[in-house]
């Protein structure tokens, strides 16, 4: 039943994780702006195309390099040798290669360039403008590799039970949104001092300019708009997967307890029959095995002969280790059946004496009902998602609530600073460190009231005692001469 | 989320267990209060080199709801003889997301279980017991005086000084001369057990020391005994701190408190003879079958005097030698250097016993040494020979 119930919740939340995927891509994000270079190419085409023929440069380059020091350093540096490494180069190794001409005519600034013409001369700047290519991709690039982890961590989120996955998901999603949000107030911080940098300039803004545009005046049109919708599934999302991991903590542990013991009660039941039908013959086997050790090792074991015969002393430890090799499989196996059988017995006496033994070995009914499960859960559910968005309005809204429920003077909540952006702070700040200080604050009022009622009681050095050392000091200490009296006494 | 709202306490099936049983431990845990814990892990603490956990777990991690309860339970099987606690029980709640915690350990949550010595042998006997008759499986007893008493013994010629009434007139009729019948009395035999519980017995594998095989066969010299009406008393001894009598008793029920009684000793201190002798000496003076266990890993000297103590008593003395060697080379696997110093320590061992022997050999009290495969075999052998001569009576 807990475990359907799981199941259940999971398709929700994955169910919530596209309905959030749907709204960020058409409400929030432009993909198709990140899909493609301004060369029309797949971003992840370019990008990877870039990688590629810097690598190329470098080993061309380096090859020719190599080439020109092996002639200088061992003596063939006549202009005949160099050209000849130069003709091998630019004629038949280059061929190895796929260069595009057209791109390297683009980054030479050169249009009538051949590939014969390349040489160790064009090699640095071929490097430099591919290295700029590969960073102008590698902006683009970044929210395709954000895109695919929160898809792979949301499919991970629904088929494991850690919350840190649909945190990952929902965290690269965010990030899809911050990258181009602080580009763009980089790219406006610059311009205040007129600094204009082309490779900043040149990066795109995916993100939907209606973003800032929040209405702050209706509390539904305030949570009809697409970013705070995005921000509220986003939360219900993530207060699903930790729902989901606490179901999962709490009912797991019992129902794996439950088929663990269910399994070993059966194995336990049909051992302990087999053995019971066949004790005898494993008894038998045993005993005969003994007996023909015995006969074996008649001369060498007998203790009186270990005193008598001084010159069988030496072997006796090495006879009796052996010995005790050969018998350790027998025994083990014997004393194994005889336990399965006692143990089979005891379990089917307690199961018949104790009506609830099996429910209690097994934990059954220790297990959460699902029912209760999902009571708890939608009352949780609603009550943080409700708090969560009246605390979201208020931060929101810092004038409303100062003027109405604070009730400050006009002075205050009329003043210029009221109406700008950083007043949210005001009730952010507070809001957000209210709930670690109250957690605080209960933990410590508890501390204290354990510690002075421990010590009302005397307790605390008991418990200190029954916690480090089993053995009970006073009872060594106690005088024996006392107890042997006490024992006496009983038994007269 | 106030844990005081929790109680939580362990139920024992028993708590006084045989050694080879198992005890099935219950922990029952209530919600008082009237808000559901989200989370609770309730862990019952045992020594896991006392007990081995059989079946079950000895820990839950659940949610409780207000009001209710919840029980879990697992089931242990005692390693070790003696007394020892169970406990104790710790509790810890989190709220849902695990941010907070609180941990507590439940005071009054520690339980005393005693644990008797394994009831094997014991069994072994009562099975042979009710095989066929024990007089028959343990050979001639002769517990029985010839004098006065109730039972029929036998018949004889009358001789100077019979009481007349003890003349059967109608068999001396038959005879043609006066015969009397004799009757004989019932007498117990005091069997009394001295058991070595110096720290030196203790040596060996944990579950087969020395002092865990003397107990067993204390309790199977008990059990013998007493199902052959004798009575059986015992002493454990060490130093001056640790001696231990038991008064001399029979019936079912002594049974009962020999094994309560074994089953709290502890093998502790060092083997003072002399002042245990002194000890049982002053607290016991009847004639008595008398089996001393020991490893004899004391001063010849201090034995022997120790011994000599209680031959003013007419005590019948058999001592009852675990051969320290043969019980605590447990390990199979031993490499050349360690049976080279097992097989010293042997001959220096068996040197000592022997010094032993020579000093007890006057007083006629035979030193019986044994291993752990033949001990039972040699207390009971001994016990059965000793009531075969009527020795002790």
């Amino acid at each position: 039943m807990a475990r359907g119930y799981l199941l259940i919740l999971k398709i929700i939340n994955l169910a919530i994780f596209f309905w959030l995927f749907i709204i960020f891509l058409t409400s929030i994000f432009d993909f198709n702006e990140v899909v493609s270079t301004a060369d029309n190419q797949l971003v992840i085409l370019a990008f990877f195309g870039a990688i590629r023929n810097i690598f190329s440069y470098i080993i061309f380059g380096g090859g020719m390099i190599i080439a020109f020091a092996a002639a200088i350093l061992t003596g063939f540096y006549s202009g005949y040798i160099f050209n000849l490494i130069e003709v091998f180069f630019k004629r038949y190794l280059i061929s190895w290669f796929s260069f595009d001409l057209e791109h390297i005519r683009e980054l030479l600034g050169n249009d009538t360039f051949q590939l014969q013409d390349l040489g160790l001369q064009n090699i640095p700047k071929l490097i430099m403008g591919e290295t700029s290519v590969l960073f102008s991709d590698f902006y683009l690039f970044i929210f395709q590799i954000l895109f695919l982890i929160s898809i792979i961590y949301a499919i991970r989120a629904f088929l494991k039970m850690d919350p840190k996955h649909s945190l990952v998901a929902i965290g690269s999603i965010v990030l899809m949104i911050i990258v181009p949000l602080m580009v763009e107030g980089l790219r406006n911080m610059l311009n205040l001092i007129n600094l204009k940098i082309t490779y900043l300039d040149e990066m795109v803004n995916p993100v939907d300019p209606s973003l800032t545009q929040i209405p702050l005046d209706d509390l539904f049109a305030f949570i009809a708009n697409p970013v705070i919708s995005f921000a509220i599934i986003s939360y219900i999302y993530l207060e699903l997967a930790f729902q989901i991991n606490y179901t999962d903590t709490v009912t797991k542990p019992s129902l794996e307890r439950s088929d663990r013991l269910e399994a070993q009660l059966n194995i336990l039941s049909r051992e302990s029959y087999f053995i019971t039908a066949n004790i005898d013959k494993i008894k038998q086997e045993a005993k005969e095995r003994r007996k023909e050790l015995e006969s074996e090792e008649k001369e060498g074991l007998v203790i009186g002969k270990f005193f008598a015969k001084t010159g069988k002393r030496f072997s006796y430890i090495k006879e009796m280790i052996e010995r005790k090799k050969l018998e350790e499989e027998e025994k083990k196996l014997v004393t194994a059946a005889s336990k399965t059988r006692r143990l089979g017995r005891y379990i089917d006496r307690l199961f018949r004496e104790d009506s609830e033994a099996r429910d209690t070995l097994t934990a059954r009914s220790s297990a959460p009902k699902a029912r209760n499960l999902a009571t708890s859960t939608i009352i949780n559910f609603i009550y943080r998602v409700g708090l969560l968005l009246i605390i979201s309005f208020i931060i929101i809204h810092p004038h409303w609530f100062l003027k109405t429920i604070l009730q400050l003077p006009p002075a205050i909540t009329e003043s210029v600073a009221m109406y700008s952006p950083e007043v949210i702070i005001i009730l952010l700040g507070p809001i957000m460190l209210l709930f670690p200080v109250i957690s605080k604050l209960i933990s410590f009022i508890k501390h204290r009231n354990l510690i002075i009622r421990l010590q009302q009681e005397g307790r605390i050095k008991e418990l200190l005692t029954s916690v480090g050392d089993y053995v009970k000091k006073e009872e060594l200490e106690a005088p024996v001469e006392e107890e042997a009296e006490e024992v006496a006494t009983e038994s007269a | 989320m106030n844990i005081e709202e929790l109680r939580v306490h362990r139920e024992l099936e028993k708590e006084k267990v045989f050694k080879d049983d198992f005890v099935h431990v219950k922990v029952v845990i209530e919600n008082t209060g009237r808000n559901s814990f989200d989370f609770i892990e309730i862990r019952d603490i045992y020594n896991p080199q006392l007990f081995r956990l059989i079946l079950g777990e000895n820990f839950i991690s659940t949610r409780i709801g207000p009001k209710s309860t919840i029980k879990f339970s697992y089931v242990l099987e005692p390693r070790v003889r003696g007394e020892y606690a169970l406990g104790p029980l710790s509790v810890t709640v989190k709220d849902r997301l695990g941010f907070n915690s609180v941990e507590r350990i439940v005071p009054d949550s520690v339980t005393d279980i005693l644990i008797y010595p394994p009831y094997e042998d014991i069994k072994r006997i009562e099975i042979l017991g009710s095989k066929r008759s024990l007089q028959l499986n343990y050979g001639v007893q002769r517990s029985k005086q010839k004098g006065l008493g109730s039972e029929f013994y036998g018949m004889r010629k009358y001789v100077f000084g019979d009481q007349f009434r003890l003349i059967d007139w109608k068999a001396s009729a038959r005879s043609q001369t006066l015969i009397v019948k004799e009757f004989e009395t019932e007498r117990d035999v005091t069997v009394m057990i001295l058991v070595d519980s110096s720290e030196t017995m203790a040596g060996g594998a944990i579950e087969n020391t020395k002092f865990e095989y003397a107990i067993r066969a204390c309790m199977l010299l008990t059990k013998v005994a007493l199902t052959r009406r004798d009575n059986v008393g015992v002493f454990t001894f060490s130093d001056k701190k640790n001696l231990n009598f038991l008064k001399p008793n029979s019936g079912e029920e002594h049974f009962y408190q020999v094994l309560d009684f074994v089953a709290r000793i502890k093998p502790q201190g060092k083997c003072k003879f002399v002042e245990a002798m002194d000890h049982f000496t002053k607290r016991f003076q009847k004639r008595s079958l008398v089996f001393l266990i020991s490893d004899l890993e004391a001063n010849p000297k201090d034995i022997s005097q120790a011994i000599k103590k209680l031959a003013p008593f007419n005590h019948t003395i058999i001592v009852i030698n675990p051969f320290s060697p043969w019980f605590e080379i447990h390990e199979i696997d031993l490499s050349s250097t360690d049976k080279a110093l097992a097989e010293a320590i042997s001959e220096e061992m068996m040197e000592h016993i022997l010094l032993i022997r020579q000093g007890l050999r006057n007083l006629g009290i035979s030193i019986i040494t044994c291993g752990p495969d033949d001990m039972m075999k040699q207390v009971l052998s001994n016990y059965m020979e000793a009531k075969k001569k009527g020795k002790a009576y």
